[in-house]
């Protein structure tokens, strides 16, 4: 699903250089539930923002779903992280004068997809993540775990080939966010969909079905797991 | 396009103060165009009716000489077989009257108080026809043919301390170049709406004129009432071509050309709108601008999410060009309002000037209240302005905040 080669990316600050990625190779296999760990400055946070091509790499290669992100335009990316790539942020980031609703349908309005379609969608995700109910509320309604679930299902919606989240429950309690854990487990077992997260909170690794470390910009470790530990 | 307009119109309400006082100072800077623009305009319409009604008529048939030098008062080339001249003119279907003007000395109070004034030789029965005297109002009454009395302008009486009855003296000179002195009565104290004639008028009978000056059968200029509404310009040299053809050798010249320097003022208040339409460009820039940079740094996670969803830029774009329209959209509804407010009170009160005019001469021929006029034209042109101001000024900030990289963005909370 995601094959990464010799990626790199440097930061200039001021003067100086900060080599955040130095030639790190990675493979994830379709349906994985990654989970990319590593204090901070270690560059997790920049490769996730390459896996999701908001960010280009300065050398390496990039191949998600059978095509070489690496070369391609603005545009082109825009376009390809609309079809192909969903996003759960930390601090959620919904549009706070939107509902849970259409915070959701968002994603599918950007795809020109049929009223019909997104209404259907939408009322179906939110129900799959435990919000039947609450589409009309806006984000100020909703607790920080329902906001996670809203941002969850915003990025599950439109059926993405993956799904990355930038350390998804440093904002919630431990007990939301080993819910919010669970469901993203389930969303990943039952669609089949890749997970790919960054997170330094021993509890989310747990979670992970592979555990890649990083330090200093490199891999450092890459433990694969038999069964999940957390949740289930 | 109506999701980017729902979209639009949400964050619109997401600030309502803000939004408010934006479209606010916008709609300040619309209403106040609104306001002088109808000010300006009436007094334009004001202006020119007066100078037509009370100073130059339509047109004026003169002769050659005179018509080249219309602000001089010259006896030396009057306007000879007046009948003629009159009847020619008559029957191109305009009233027409006989005028003979020239400088003097208006002498009160036995030499105690003089002015040099442009006095005025009217015929009695027929320059009503010409010079409308609905609205002036008239202290005592207007004189017959070849009496001794003299009709003032108000302000001119009040300067000189005349009163009705009162004895008066007029010292020119004739055609020949001899003094003559001419003993008058105050028959009437008249008050226009042209401080013009407020302050310099002075009238006797033209036949009287006529004979203490030499000037038998003549006179200095004919006045003419033209069609309202045409072309006066067109009109004037129509008439003296048509004059010319019948053998008369006279120059025609319109209340335009004689009125030039109202017109110059007229063209100095277009000046004064471009001025006021920058003013509101001003407002509008630092308002909606400002507005919407603050709009691009508090939102900023929120458009490097959108962004990272996969919503294309121009998208994002013309959100926030709709969300800026939007501001001027209440800004220009607002600015209706109260320019409609204003201009109400423009048009059925007005404002009094009276006591400014009647110490100086602003150049506007309305010796007291100013009244506004509605024109539509200028307040659709204001209300595009303010809807298409607003959207181009929110067009920097948007391509600003776009250039932010997404990573950048989504960093910034």
């Amino acid at each position: 699903m995601i094959e990464i080669t010799g990626l790199e990316k440097t930061y200039r600050v001021g003067e100086t250089e900060v080599k955040a990625l130095r030639g790190v190779d990675l493979n994830v296999a379709e349906g994985e539930f990654t989970a990319l760990a590593g204090p901070s400055g270690s560059g997790k946070t920049t490769l996730l923002n390459l896996i999701g091509c908001i960010d280009k790499a300065d050398g390496g290669t990039l191949v998600i779903d059978g095509q070489d992100v690496s070369q391609r335009t603005t545009v082109e990316l825009s376009a390809f992280r609309r079809e192909k790539l969903g996003f759960v942020f930390q601090n959620f980031h919904l549009v706070p004068v939107l509902t849970a609703f259409e915070n959701v349908a968002l994603a599918l309005n950007l795809l020109g997809l049929p009223e019909k379609e997104v209404h259907q969608r939408t009322m179906a995700i939110l129900a799959e993540v435990g919000l039947a109910g609450m589409e009309d509320r806006l984000p100020t309604r909703l607790s920080g775990g329902q906001q996670q679930r809203v941002a969850i299902a915003r990025a599950l919606v439109k059926d993405p080939r993956v799904v990355l989240a930038d350390e998804p429950t440093a904002n919630l309690d431990s007990e939301t966010g080993r819910s919010i854990l669970e469901l993203m487990q389930n969303l990943n077992r039952g669609r089949g969909v890749t997970f790919l997260f960054s997170t330094h909170d021993p509890q989310v690794m747990e979670f992970a079905t592979r555990l890649v470390r990083l330090h200093d910009g490199r891999i450092t470790g890459d433990d694969r797991k038999a069964s999940v530990t957390g949740g289930a | 396009m109506p999701f980017i307009l729902s979209f639009a119109l949400r964050n619109l309400g997401r600030h309502r103060r803000r939004t408010m006082i934006t479209a606010s100072a916008l709609a300040v800077g619309l209403g106040i165009f609104l306001m002088f623009d109808s000010m300006l305009q009436g007094a334009d319409g004001q202006s020119e009716r007066n100078v037509i009604w009370y100073e130059f008529g339509g047109a004026r048939v003169s002769s050659p000489e005179s018509a080249a030098q219309p602000e001089k008062l010259s006896l030396k080339h009057p306007l000879s077989d007046l009948p003629a001249l009159l009847a020619a003119v008559r029957s191109h279907g305009y009233q027409a009257t006989p005028r003979l003007a020239f400088e003097a000395e208006l002498v009160a109070g036995g030499g105690l108080s003089s002015r040099v004034v442009r006095a005025q030789g009217v015929d009695p029965t027929g320059d009503p026809s010409v010079y409308p005297r609905k609205d002036l109002a008239v202290e005592g009454q207007w004189f017959g043919a070849g009496e001794p009395k003299v009709v003032v302008g108000t302000w001119l009486a009040q300067d000189m301390d005349l009163k009705l009855g009162q004895a008066v003296t007029l010292t020119t000179r004739t055609r020949e170049g001899s003094f003559q002195v001419l003993d008058l009565e105050v028959s009437g104290i008249v008050s226009s709406p042209d401080p013009i004639l407020n302050r310099t008028g002075v009238f006797l009978p033209l036949d009287l004129a006529q004979s203490q000056l030499e000037m038998e059968g003549m006179a200095t200029e004919i006045s003419v009432a033209l069609v309202p509404g045409s072309d006066a310009d067109a009109q004037a040299k129509a008439l003296e071509a048509a004059l010319t053809a019948q053998g008369h050798t006279v120059r025609v010249l319109s209340w335009r050309v004689l009125a030039s320097d109202l017109l110059a003022i007229s063209a100095g208040k277009q000046k004064g709108s471009s001025a006021m339409l920058f003013l509101v460009f001003v407002i509008a820039a630092v308002g909606v601008g400002n507005t919407m940079l603050m709009t691009f740094y508090e939102r900023k996670t929120e458009i490097g999410m959108l962004r990272a969803l996969g919503m294309p830029d121009p998208r994002l774009f013309w959100s926030f060009l709709a969300e800026a329209a939007g501001i001027g959209v209440i800004g220009s509804i607002l600015g209706l309002v109260l320019g409609g407010l204003l201009v109400a009170f423009l048009v059925f009160i007005g404002l009094d000037f009276s006591a400014v005019v009647r110490q100086m001469d602003i150049g506007y021929r309305i010796s007291g209240i100013y009244y506004g006029v509605w024109v539509p034209q200028s307040f659709i042109a204001a209300a595009v302005a303010g809807v298409v101001l607003a959207t181009l000024c929110a067009i920097g900030p948007t391509r600003r905040a776009l250039r932010l990289p997404i990573t950048q963005s989504l960093r910034s909370e």
